[in-house]
């Protein structure tokens, strides 16, 4: 019988289909042979990853570890089957992961902002200028630099390059907004936002990617804020007269992304979760539109009373499409895909929760080349 | 709209198209079966299938098994634009569900096979463009790949180590958290 060698490309497509959310697989994979390694580390792998996957995995999420004392820290919580060990990292809270990239606020903003962004695979960290403005309330979200053949906002491939844009709200002087570029390596003059958005309070929720801009939730008012990566411009839209904050119909809202990319948003009434998107209609007019009821107490078997939510309670991983969502009885991710439940973690003592969304490639070390061959017996 | 639809099908399933494989043996297929595969799709395109379509790369083994699964899967491509044409009540979804757990069962049996001949498959999969079988197989090596040692999976396939006991020792360090 005669061995049938694959060309890289098989091999790729073999070790593609190993499971994202398992990524100790496609480590012990790398060790079988120089070729294999070769191959799994190659920033093509990442980009094939991307395309046959679609949605990365969520590898954990993280929160902060301890209340509000003078030594903030952040720990991670795994939520996948395997993934590499990620340290506790001190700063006053994370603001927002997207790409494998985490965008950290250093200290509380009490005089001047300061932020880093954080590769927690590598350990690698960024810190970014000094924001020299105050911000009672705030938000931020990293995306990725884009603009490559290669990467684009939506899929990035770990590149180099990254935006992250930021928005704050100083009390009497209002709402703020400036963008970093790791191109510039700078951050851009802060704009007031005071003729596009009413002062508000900045939710701390991390911001959604849809498309190409980045949204925001204004808590008071019911407003979503858009940040448009092509334009740099920011614009206000509104919510549903009904969807009040903490108002008339829904307890929380938080924006997300839809299956097709666009904005949508989700109202919680109860035990029930409302899907809603921002649809262009017949006449060309933009309006939301309500896409989807779930039942939380037919997804989730527990007593009611434990599904009393908190402030914090929802966070929204955009890239893999997920719901984390902080009930008394612990914490479960909704798969929006498959709209599949899982418990993942047994307390609900945690705040300010980010999902970590990543796919894992085992790095290339010393062993850069070779010819392994993959064969049948 | 629909009856001229399926008139066309049916024109479809009458063509023949011959195969030829690698050791000359010849294979009478309907056009629906042939053009799961790209490749024959686009020479089909191209008008350049009479007097057969030779495909030196497949023996006739191999063809055997390519075609045993284009044919299936063709049957069940059919059988999907016709019930998504046709109203969808219950019977129908029934019938689609124990159609879709049927070809399950046809892609399992279809995988018990050695593994020179799953790596074949491969090959042929890959050279005739068939997304289909070439998902099915490559996940096949991919599922026995799991949970397997690096040991375990370099003496199933045959794989020499390359990496020098250093570099592997190496590499286990920094991962360790891979082999717990």
């Amino acid at each position: 019988m005669t061995p049938a060698a694959l060309v890289d490309d098989l091999v790729e497509e073999i070790l593609l289909r190993l499971p994202p959310d398992d990524p100790a697989q496609l480590v012990r994979a790398s060790l079988v042979c120089k070729r294999w390694r070769r191959l799994v580390s190659d920033t093509g792998f990442r980009r094939s990853l991307h395309k046959f996957h679609r949605s990365p995995p969520m590898l954990g999420f993280f929160c902060r570890a301890d209340g509000h004392g003078p030594s903030h820290r952040i720990r991670f919580v795994p939520t996948s089957t395997s993934c590499p060990p990620i340290a506790d990292h001190r700063c006053y809270r994370v603001l927002d992961s997207r790409h494998g990239r985490v965008l950290l606020l250093l200290k509380h903003p009490v005089h001047e902002c300061e932020l880093a962004v954080w590769d927690p695979i590598t350990g690698d960290r960024r810190d970014l200028p000094t924001i020299h403005r105050s911000a009672n309330t705030y938000n931020a979200s990293v995306l990725c630099g884009g603009g490559t053949s290669s990467c684009d906002r939506q899929t990035c491939c770990h590149c180099k390059q990254f935006l992250v844009v930021f928005i704050g709200n100083s009390g009497s002087a209002g709402m703020f907004a400036c963008f970093y570029s790791s191109q510039s390596g700078s951050w851009s003059e802060p704009t007031s936002l005071q003729a596009q958005c009413p002062p508000g309070c900045i939710d701390p929720v991390a911001g959604v990617l849809a498309g190409n801009a980045v949204y925001f939730q204004i808590r008071f008012g019911s407003k979503i804020l858009k940040y448009d990566l092509g334009t740099k411009a920011f614009s206000v839209i509104d919510l549903p007269p009904s969807c009040y904050w903490y108002g008339d119909y829904y307890n929380y809202i938080a924006p997300m992304a839809t299956k097709d990319g666009g904005l949508g948003f989700v109202g919680v009434e109860d035990t029930r979760l409302h899907l809603w998107s921002w649809k262009t209609d017949r006449k060309g007019q933009e309006r939301w539109v309500e896409s989807r009821t779930i039942r939380l107490k037919k997804l989730i078997p527990v007593d009611p009373v434990c599904l009393f939510l908190m402030p914090d309670f929802v966070a929204f991983a955009d890239g893999a499409r997920l719901f984390l969502l902080v009930t008394t009885d612990g914490i479960f991710s909704i798969d929006l895909k498959t709209f599949k439940v899982r418990k993942v973690y047994e307390d609900f003592d945690i705040k300010n929760i980010v999902p970590f969304v990543s796919f894992y490639t085992p790095a290339l070390g010393e062993t850069s080349s070779g010819d392994g061959q993959i064969a049948g017996a | 709209m629909a009856s001229a639809g399926s008139g066309d099908e049916k024109a479809a399933a009458a063509a023949m198209i011959t195969l030829i494989s690698s050791d000359n043996e010849k294979f009478e297929v309907t056009e629906a079966t042939a053009t799961l595969s790209q490749t024959i799709r686009h020479m089909i395109e191209d008008g350049c299938t009479d007097g057969g379509v030779p495909l030196p790369n497949v023996t006739s083994k191999i063809l055997a098994r390519v075609i045993e699964y284009c044919k299936k899967h063709a049957t069940a491509a059919a059988g999907e634009e016709g019930s998504s044409s046709s109203f969808s009540d219950a019977a129908f979804l029934e019938v689609d569900r124990a159609f879709l757990e049927e070809l399950e069962e046809f892609d399992d049996a279809f995988l018990e096979v050695d593994r020179a001949t799953l790596f074949d498959l491969i090959l042929a999969a890959n050279y005739l463009d068939i997304k289909g079988l070439l998902n099915l197989t490559c996940q096949k090596v991919a599922d026995s790949v799991k949970g397997k040692t690096p040991e375990q999976i370099r003496e199933m396939y045959n794989i020499v180590n390359d990496l020098t006991p250093e570099e592997e020792a190496e590499i286990r360090r920094e991962t360790q958290w891979a082999f717990e």
